[in-house]
């Protein structure tokens, strides 16, 4: 039984970070895609948004299907170009993927050729970054998800929960300072869900990095994030940024406190404004 | 503080060694899976000799399968003499054609002009009856061997090259997008990424144009040729020799089944036992 603070991979200090200038700057930035046949009108994914993505946080982006929860990631990911506007990481203008950055889908997309070590150590190989040097790395972060002894298996023979978590080692090894995470929980069961949302904020509590994380589920917005973006749709927009102000670690019975309802009531509320919902 | 061990017990429950019963299970299993196939061909040879005997068809018809080999083991040195210049048409057009088949496809894959200028070129080129154009080839080239084996190439590349590019062209554009996440250009993304997920398809090429470079090598023979078993079966029916033919048959049958199964055996070696991914091992393997 040990501590997950003996495991700290960066030193990612949050109170040097407080007050200092934000990880991602977003100015005005928006999409719009044309519309590819005749006749067809182009799409607004995103209305100019400005934003800041501070050091160390937690940002979770909770939203109705369509909203451009994914076309806003890819933005700061760099696999989209905005249509406006100024994005930039640190000082540096977004022209491409920032190799200060890990990805997770809602797929696994872990290659089935590969064993769980194997997938992780693409990352290293892609970047021709030393596969030696990071196979410790590597099996130190399998042990930290839970698969410690699973390292040689192949995606098949893993449960699709146990996939993801290779899928957040991948991300993590070349110890990113900034985790993109789309809709990562939401193949997953509802008992493996809820497991790996705790598991998850645990890791990230001992291994403090920026995080934007997208969800369908208010709940799960509220219990992982340190502040909500809700968003609405047509145009694609930022209804109501939300700080959420409960002490970590935070454990599954949690949701069920007045304090932590309050929270989602109020993305709730948000929701059925905008006619999102209708109560 | 938190303690994440334990909270993994549904995971971490699963046993990471399959127990010795099992694999001893899985081993006979295994032995059966291959047992069938032969016993299958024992049958249909044992039917097909039965018939033989009760319909007391001539052997001009159709010879016993008992005949047929007592012909081959007889005149086993005519027969090896015969089948050496085919094997060597098969094994020489199947290797250009593979080169051939598996480099065209990666350049038109990777890029836009050749995929505007040289793909359409090869369509059209394949609409052409190759065995129509053999004897046009055997003017250009003479009945050397080069000539036979350009025909068998010619014969055996369309479908390498066919399934090659389906299995570059399949690649997830969510694995595509991960990959350009990470930095890679189209360089990695093509060796680590499309080209080990365009295996599978590519050894799918490579079998069907194994058997494909059979049937070249031997109409490359009809043609002409002195040599090899394709003239010794068009000799053997001009001499109303059916044994004859049906040695030549086995023969060809034979040698085929050893490639078609040779080819195959590569392939397990290149994709292991990822490939038995949601498919039935029975059905990928025999
Ligand atoms: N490549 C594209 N071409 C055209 N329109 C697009 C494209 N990608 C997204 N869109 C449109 O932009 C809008 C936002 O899409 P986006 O994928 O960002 O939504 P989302 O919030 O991630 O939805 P979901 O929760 O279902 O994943 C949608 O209306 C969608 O139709
Ligand atoms: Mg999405």
């Amino acid at each position: 039984m040990q501590s997950m603070n003996q495991f700290r991979l960066v030193d990612n200090d949050p109170v040097e970070a407080a007050g200092a200038a934000p990880l991602v700057r977003l100015r005005g930035v928006g999409k719009v895609f044309p519309g590819r046949r005749r006749g067809q009108a182009s799409v607004e994914a995103l209305c100019p948004t400005d934003l800041d993505i501070r050091h160390g946080e937690f940002l979770t982006i909770v939203g109705p299907s369509g909203c451009g929860k994914s076309t806003l990631l890819s933005m700061i990911a760099g696999l989209m170009a905005p249509s406006s506007g100024e994005l930039t990481i640190g000082d540096a203008l977004v022209e491409g993927p920032h190799p200060g950055l890990g990805i997770v889908f809602q797929k696994d997309l872990l290659l089935p050729w590969r064993t769980a070590l194997d997938n992780v150590l693409i990352q290293a190989e892609v970047r021709g970054l030393s596969r030696k040097v990071h196979t410790a790395r590597a099996m130190k972060l399998l042990e930290l998800v839970g698969l410690g002894g699973f390292e040689g298996f192949y995606p098949h023979e893993l449960s699709g929960g146990m996939r993801q978590r290779v899928g957040i080692c991948r991300a993590l090894l070349h110890d990113p300072s900034l985790l993109l995470m789309d809709e990562p929980f939401a193949a997953l069961d509802a008992i493996t869900r809820d497991q790996i949302a705790v598991d998850f904020q645990n890791f990230w509590q001992s291994d403090k990095r920026t995080v934007v994380f997208i969800t369908h589920n208010i709940a799960e917005a509220v219990f992982l994030g340190d502040r909500v973006l809700v968003m609405t749709a047509r145009p694609g927009q930022i209804a109501d940024v939300i700080d959420i102000d409960l002490p970590r670690p935070r454990r599954l019975t949690l949701r069920e406190a007045p304090e932590f309802t309050r929270y989602t009531a109020h993305v709730r509320d948000v929701f059925i404004k905008h006619g999102v919902l209708r109560g | 503080m938190s303690d994440v061990t334990h909270l993994h017990g549904k995971d971490a429950a699963a046993d990471p060694q399959p127990t010795a019963g099992a694999a001893q299970q899985d081993r006979a299993a295994q032995l059966a899976r291959r047992l069938y196939p032969v016993l299958a061909i024992a049958l249909f040879l044992i039917v097909w000799e039965l018939a033989v005997a009760a319909f007391s068809i001539t052997q001009l018809i159709l010879p016993a399968p008992s005949a047929v080999f007592g012909d081959i083991v007889a005149n086993r040195d005519m027969y090896m003499s015969f089948s050496v210049p085919t094997l060597v048409e098969v094994l020489a057009g199947f290797a250009v054609a593979a080169v051939a088949g598996i480099a065209l496809a990666v350049a038109v894959s990777f890029s836009g002009f050749m995929r505007r200028t040289l793909y359409p070129l090869l369509i059209s080129s394949q609409m052409v009856p190759k065995i129509a154009i053999a004897p046009v080839l055997i003017i250009w080239f003479g009945t050397e061997l080069e000539a036979k084996v350009l025909i068998t190439m010619l014969i055996a590349f369309f479908p390498i090259m066919v399934a090659t590019m389906v299995g570059l062209a399949a690649v997830d554009a969510d694995m595509v997008r991960l990959f350009r996440s990470m930095g890679a250009g189209p360089f990695r993304t093509f060796t680590k990424l499309r080209l080990p997920a365009a295996l599978p398809n590519i050894f799918a090429g490579l079998k069907l144009g194994m058997t494909m470079a059979l049937t070249g090598a031997i109409v490359a023979e009809f043609v002409a040729s002195n040599r090899g078993l394709g003239y010794y079966l068009l000799y053997a029916n001009g001499q109303l020799n059916t044994t004859g033919v049906f040695a030549a048959l086995f023969i060809l049958t034979a040698m085929g089944v050893v490639l078609y199964y040779a080819v195959e055996a590569v392939e397990r070696m290149f994709i292991l036992n990822s490939l038995s991914k949601d498919t039935d091992p029975g059905q990928a393997t025999i």
